[in-house]
Order: C-alpha cells, then sequence, then structure tokens
C-alpha cells in the first residue's frame, strides 16, 4: 500500500472531488505505479481518498491510498510529481502494511481563513466560537449548534484558525465563514479557506493523520 | 489567478471550465513573435474533444516563435457574469484578453454554433464585421467543418481555412509575424497560401465569391505531426479517451456525406505508426482508453493486424480500444472484442434498400442482419441504430421499413440467444443536404414534412417492446439547411438574432426558433429560397473552393441517385472523382481515373 499527501490548491479547489479522483487516477498511470483494480464489469483503480472538501475551500494536506506493491516512497513521491497536474503536488509518501483507511478514522481538522480584518474583532471571534450557530448548506436559514464540534479557535494577522470535527461529524467551514461574515462584516470567501492538517483519534487524543501512517509503516 | 475572477467561478456552473492548467500544457511564457488564441464555438467539454482543435494547438505550440492558448465559449452563466463586471472575454492559460493576441482563430464546428462566434466577439469586445475592425483588434481567422461553405459567416472573418489546417496555419502565422502591425499586407500575403480564402482580397458578383480559392489538403499524413502529449482535462469531457486518428477521407461515398468527400483523397497512418502514437499516449496520458478515429474504422486495410498488435498493448497496459463508426458492411467480431462498450452503434441510415441504393449506402439487409447476429453472438444485449428521414425521393415505405429493420433485427436476437431482453436505440436525424456532396442541388423537406414523417415512424416503433426511438428537431434541422447551403446575406440574419438572444442553438434549451424566424423575417429571408432544390446549372454560393472532388462528379452522382443506382465503393477501382489532384489516394492502390 501507497500513502500519499498531496495539496489541492490553486486551480484545483474548482474540480469537483469525482474528477480529482481521476486526476490521480491518471497520475499514477503516468507514473507507472501500477495500482490494482476492483473487480467486476466497471472495474476501477482501487484508490482510496479521505472525505471531500467543500467546494472551492483548498488543502494543503490531502491524502491518497493506492493498493499497490509499490516499496520504494521516495521513488513513488517523485515520479507522482512528475506526472501530477500542477495544482495536486504531494508532499509526502508511505509505503504501509495495511491500508490506513483514513476515509473512516479522520475525526478532526484545522483550518485557516484567511482575514486581514479578523484581527480587529479577535475577541469577539473567538467568543463567537463558543456559542455557534451555523446554517445548514443548501437550507441556511435552517440553524445548527456546531460549539461542540469546534475544538480550538485563534486569530491573527493572517486571519482565524480553526481546529474542528471532521468526517462522520463535520463543521463545514464555508458555513463558519459565511457566518462570521454576517457578525463582524468580514469578507471571507470559500477560496480564502484552507485546511492545513487531517487528524485521528488514537487513546481520546487527536494525532496527526501522519504520525498515525507513520506507525502503519 | 485574480481574486476577483475567482470570486466569480464560485458563482458558476462547473468553474473548471474556464481555470486551464491541465497536465501537458505547453510553456506560455516563451518569447514569441506570435501570439494565437485557438478558440471553438462551443463549451470547453465540447471543444476538448474535438482532435482539430488538439492537433492546431499541439502544432502551434511546438513553434518556438508560437504561444498557442485556448478559449471555448462561456457557458451562458459565465457569460453574463463577464458582462456585468465588464470583464473581457480571456484565454484559459494566461487569461489574457481575446483582443490582446496578435490572431483568434475559430474553429467552428457546425451551423447551429454560428451564433457562439458572435457571442465570444462580444464578450471579447471586438467587432463582429471585419470592415469594422481596425489594426488595434486581432486578425480573425476561422476553420473547421463548417469551412465547406463559409459564406454565411464570411462577413466576420478576415481570414477563412478552407480544407486541413496543418500546415497552412503555421505559414499564415509566419506571415503574420513577418509583416505585424500591416493587417492589409498580412491578408494580402495570405491570400497566397493554398487553402486560405481571403475575402477583402477575392472578387464578388452577384453577391457570390468568384475567385477560387483551392482546398489545402496533408500529402503525407502519416508523417504528419500528432500530438502525443495533448492535454488532459481537469474534468470530464464529452469524449474523455485519447485518440488515435487512423486515416482520412471515406471511400464508400454516400451521397449525403459531407465529410467523406470534403477530406479526400483516402490517406493513411501506418500501422507502425497507430501503434507508436499508441504507445506514447498511454505512457503521456494516463488514459485507460483509446479511440481508433476515422470516418469508417472497421474499413482500415490491415485492421486486424492492428487490432492484433493493439490488443498486447492493451493487456500489458490495462487499455481499452474502442472503435466507433463500424460500417455494417465491414464489421467483425474481431472488431468488437477489443472494444469494452456496453452497446454497438450502426447507421443503416434508410430503411429500405431502394432508397439506400439512392444515397449510395452500399449495404444489404443480409449485412444488417450478419452483423447483429454476431453482436448478440459476442454477448451484446443493445445496438443504437442511426436513421436520416427526409432523404431524396423518400417515400412512407421508406419510413416504416426502419420499424422493418428494428422487427427484424428482434426476431435475430430472439433466435440468436433465446432471450427477449434486447434495448435497441433508434434515432432519426433530418437530411439536410450539403455542399461538397452529390445532394447539394436536392431539396430538404419543410418543418411540416418532417413533424408527419417523425410521427409515422413514431406510431410504429412505439408498439414494439424494447425500442426507444429519439429524433432530431425538425426546427434546427430548418435552420441549418438555410446555413449550409447559404450564402453572404445570412450574416445579416444571424446578427440580428444574435441580438436577440441567441446562442448556443445545438442546445435543445437554448434554440429560440421564434427569435430566428424573427431575424429572417427583420432580413427578407425567405426559407423556401434556400430548402428548395437547385438547379445543377445554377452557381452555388461555394462553388469557388476547390474541395478536389469535381462538381462534375457530384452531378453525375445525382444523377444516378435520382435513378436509384449505386456507385461502388473506390477500395479497389477508383471512381474518378477527382480528389487525388490535391494529394495521392490511397484507395484503388494509388492507380486514379480522375
Amino acid at each position: 500500500m501507497l500513502t500519499i499527501a498531496f495539496e489541492k490548491t490553486q486551480n484545483s479547489v474548482f474540480v469537483a472531488h469525482t474528477d480529482i479522483l481521476r486526476s490521480l487516477n491518471r497520475t499514477f498511470r503516468r507514473a507507472g505505479i501500477n495500482v490494482g483494480y476492483s473487480k467486476g464489469f466497471n472495474r476501477h483503480m482501487s484508490l482510496k481518498l479521505t472525505q471531500p472538501l467543500p467546494f472551492g475551500v483548498a488543502s494543503k494536506e490531502e491524502w491518497v491510498t493506492a493498493d499497490t506493491d509499490f516499496a520504494d516512497a521516495d521513488l513513488a513521491l517523485r515520479l507522482f510529481n512528475e506526472n501530477c497536474p500542477p495544482s495536486l503536488k504531494a508532499s509526502r509518501a508511505f509505503v504501509v502494511k495495511t491500508n490506513p483507511n483514513l476515509g473512516g478514522k479522520v475525526v478532526a481538522s484545522d483550518y485557516k481563513l484567511y482575514s486581514p480584518e479578523a484581527i480587529n474583532h479577535k475577541e469577539e471571534i473567538i467568543n463567537a466560537f463558543n456559542n455557534l450557530e451555523i446554517g445548514k448548506k443548501g437550507s441556511p436559514e435552517e440553524k445548527i449548534n456546531a460549539t461542540h464540534l469546534i475544538y480550538k479557535a485563534d486569530v491573527d494577522e493572517e486571519g482565524i484558525y480553526v481546529l474542528s470535527a471532521f468526517g462522520n461529524k463535520n463543521v463545514r467551514m464555508d458555513m463558519v465563514a459565511a457566518h462570521l461574515n454576517a457578525l463582524f462584516n468580514l469578507d471571507i470567501e470559500v477560496t480564502d479557506i484552507i485546511r492545513l492538517t487531517q487528524y485521528v483519534e488514537t487513546d481520546g487524543k487527536l494525532i496527526s493523520a501522519e504520525e498515525y501512517v507513520r506507525s502503519l509503516i | 489567478m485574480e481574486k476577483n475572477i475567482e470570486k466569480l467561478l464560485l458563482r458558476v456552473e462547473k468553474p473548471a471550465r474556464y481555470i486551464g492548467g491541465e497536465y501537458n500544457t505547453p510553456d506560455m511564457n516563451k518569447a514569441a513573435s506570435v501570439r494565437f488564441c485557438l478558440c471553438f464555438a462551443d463549451i470547453y467539454e465540447v471543444g476538448m474533444s474535438n482532435l482539430g482543435i488538439g492537433i492546431l494547438y499541439d502544432i502551434l505550440n511546438n513553434r518556438k516563435d508560437i504561444v498557442c492558448e485556448r478559449c471555448f465559449t462561456p457557458w451562458v452563466d459565465f457569460g453574463d457574469i463577464l458582462k456585468e463586471n465588464d470583464i473581457p472575454l480571456m484565454s484559459l492559460e494566461t487569461k489574457k484578453p481575446l483582443k490582446d493576441f496578435d490572431m483568434v482563430g475559430f474553429s467552428v464546428p457546425y451551423e447551429m454554433s454560428y451564433t457562439n462566434i458572435l457571442y465570444m466577439l462580444d464578450l471579447a469586445k471586438i467587432p463582429f464585421r471585419a470592415k469594422d475592425r481596425g489594426e488595434e483588434f486581432p486578425i480573425i481567422v476561422g476553420g473547421g467543418p463548417a469551412a465547406a461553405n463559409p459564406e454565411p459567416i464570411i462577413d466576420f472573418f478576415d481570414m477563412f481555412f478552407i480544407g486541413e489546417g496543418e500546415e497552412t496555419l503555421v505559414k499564415v502565422c509566419e506571415i503574420a509575424a513577418r509583416y505585424k502591425g500591416n493587417k492589409a499586407k498580412i491578408l494580402a500575403e495570405a491570400s497566397k497560401v493554398e487553402g486560405v480564402y481571403v475575402p477583402s482580397v477575392c472578387e464578388v458578383k452577384d453577391g457570390i465569391c468568384v475567385t477560387k480559392v483551392k482546398k489545402s489538403t496533408v500529402k503525407d499524413l502519416n508523417a504528419a505531426h500528432y500530438p502525443v502529449k495533448p492535454l488532459v482535462p481537469n474534468i470530464e469531457i464529452v469524449h474523455d479517451r485519447g485518440v488515435i486518428e487512423l486515416f482520412r477521407g471515406c471511400y464508400a461515398g454516400c451521397r449525403f456525406c459531407q465529410a467523406c468527400f470534403y477530406y479526400r483523397p483516402i490517406r493513411y497512418r501506418e500501422k507502425e505508426r497507430v501503434e507508436e502514437i499508441a504507445e506514447n499516449l498511454i505512457k503521456n496520458t494516463g488514459y485507460d482508453e483509446l479511440s481508433l478515429s476515422s470516418l469508417s474504422t472497421g474499413d482500415y486495410e490491415g485492421i486486424e493486424e492492428v487490432i492484433s498488435s493493439l490488443k498486447d498493448i492493451s493487456e500489458r497496459e490495462n487499455v481499452a480500444f474502442q472503435m466507433p463508426s463500424l460500417r455494417l458492411d465491414s464489421f467483425s467480431k474481431d472488431l468488437i472484442d477489443t472494444s469494452r462498450t456496453g452497446s454497438l452503434t450502426f447507421a443503416p441510415e434508410a430503411g429500405t434498400q431502394r432508397l439506400r441504393n439512392v444515397i449510395n449506402k452500399n449495404i444489404t439487409d443480409e449485412d444488417i442482419e450478419k452483423s447483429m447476429k454476431a453482436s448478440f453472438e459476442a454477448g451484446y444485449r443493445s445496438v443504437k441504430l442511426y436513421f436520416m428521414l427526409g432523404l431524396p425521393t423518400e417515400n412512407d415505405e421508406d419510413v416504416l421499413g426502419i420499424a422493418d429493420i428494428v422487427r427484424r433485427i428482434k426476431r435475430i436476437y430472439m433466435e440468436t440467444t433465446r432471450r427477449k431482453d434486447i434495448n435497441i436505440n433508434v434515432s432519426t436525424a433530418m437530411f439536410i443536404p450539403k455542399p461538397c456532396t452529390p445532394f447539394q442541388w436536392a431539396a430538404q423537406i419543410s418543418e411540416e414534412e418532417m413533424y408527419r414523417k417523425q410521427n409515422l415512424l413514431k406510431k410504429e416503433l412505439f408498439s414494439i417492446k424494447g425500442v426507444h426511438y429519439s429524433w432530431h428537431g425538425a426546427r434546427d434541422s430548418v435552420m441549418e439547411g438555410i446555413f449550409a447551403r447559404g450564402d453572404r446575406k445570412l450574416s445579416f440574419v444571424i446578427e440580428s438574432a444574435y441580438n436577440k438572444g441567441c446562442r448556443f442553438d445545438s442546445w435543445s434549451e437554448h434554440f429560440r426558433f421564434d427569435k430566428w424566424k424573427e431575424a429572417l423575417a427583420e432580413n427578407d429571408i425567405d426559407i423556401n429560397e434556400y430548402a428548395r432544390e437547385r438547379d445543377t446549372k445554377e452557381t452555388l454560393p461555394w462553388d469557388f473552393i476547390d474541395y478536389g472532388v469535381s462538381k462534375k462528379y457530384f452531378e453525375k452522382e445525382y444523377k444516378l441517385a435520382m435513378e436509384g443506382k449505386t456507385t461502388d465503393p473506390c477500395k479497389h477501382n477508383c471512381n474518378g472523382c477527382g480528389a487525388s489532384q490535391t494529394a495521392k489516394c490511397r484507395m484503388a492502390g494509388g492507380v486514379c481515373s480522375c
């Protein structure tokens, strides 16, 4: 198994999840990394990704696991980067014994919401996360209380840092941005949001997905 | 990408259409003496499926001194946003406004894309008509399948490429670099290049161009440039696979088919070249599906050897090979074994042998039945059948003959498989007389007659279980018929229709026949004048084009059609069409009686 961390930035934020999967499929083929296929009439390459982000949100860390016997992580990283579209570059690759199943294991993510004006409302923004009622995508008037799903929030010169639930329980950062925009007259667009890291939970605490993957080497 | 454009992209459907950045994008930052923007008059997913665009883009960018970018018609949501925000239409790669390029070239795929050309010019803030554009605007060039008769749109262009643009376009770019800043000189020099039609230097009599323009033809297709590192789209496109063009032209000689004659003489890519292209495409794109493309793939000489060698590649690289355009008279089990489709597609075109003889579709009922049996034995449960309605001399018996064919196919399926679960998809298009065909003089039936025939067939097919029938609209067929054999007067109709809001006319949800009729009426255009049968002695608006295939040959074929007589395919004996005057023809062993 090969698990690769890659970024999804620049133009890729406008590419839908299924198209990203197709791009990865072709990247592996161009790279000459033989990935297994599913059985059945409509065979597809055996690639596992973590759950997709809202449209327009960038990411420094997405993960893909490929069912392959390819055993050289450094070479895999180089080949991937030589053959991928410019905005899907990989930063790390690991050869693991078993499928890390990050799609099921990831429970949290942290983000940066870029906003130079946020620092002017630092305290109020941090307080707003203590009682966070955000709209649902598609029906923003329907509010849900997401307070318990926010694990950390902070504000600096660049903008707002948030660590929140992701996966089965998920806080959509685009809806958080919309809520903060309404409260504080900020102008955070979806494209101003970037995911930084993904986390899994072990023994009741959050560890980075990378740390978890390394434990499977 | 600029922040303001990013924000706007969040408001549109499929913003990835407008971002560029595909894998294999060439260097856009090299110093260039000519910057060319290659436009396609439809959306990204359609344009990126067009092989011609891919070939021209690759040829130009492979030149050290030329940078070629792309632009596709923005969908209406993005077009509206560009207008609202006063942002001029720009290229995909560097987001450069179209009007800042040296040349802007439009590939015009079909007649119903004409308003999209104006839409793009409008969004780019470029005046529609060539006469209204000064030195500050790029040279606007056109080409593509619509070049068989560019007259309805010629007023919008500074020049038009007739025929194959691979070699011509480079020559014109060289001229543009040499005489940069002097449009008149560029046009004058370009008009001397074979295949280049420059209306401003042509003589016109009674509204018809009389200066001869010879179609340009790639002489050696095997040696011709072929893109083996094409752009790999970031989103799913209509034909989302690699394409290998096997050969150009077609020996069958179906009398309605413009492509058959327009792309003659028949020229091949040899087996070794096909294999080389296949290997490189797979390596450089990562596609798991390649299509062997031509007008009639099954007719490629040595197709069995090609399939056999591609089978090795297929197994090694886990790639499927598609073979569209299989003819019923050259169909074999070997051809379908390699294909990974759920259904096979055939085009009998007419419901009776009599009418198939008129249109020179040299397939018999026996060919149809044999091919169907082979398909069903190979395990296919679904077939698509294409027919035309409104063909010259067609009567109701011919229309009902389509349903008879369908019933026979169903019976063959049941006899072959002992099952009843066949899916037969029948699709009919309306016959449209096209220039550069023996039927260029034939009449097009009226809108009312189109509906009558469709309803006649619908009633029959709906009574057969397992059959799904779809039909091409009558109204857009009427418009296509007008433009296909149109003249320069129609540019005013196109402009009027665009100003009334017409665009994306090949998309049924956008086609506005009422607006087109208003535009026709405002410009005193009588539909019947364009739909009528033409006298073979008449001067036609496209007569100034030398296609290679002679007008005399077309006339002879038209006469034979009216007598219900066929002409043998020219695979073994030359029929003297004249095409080999433009390049050596592969068929008849290269022995030409022209």
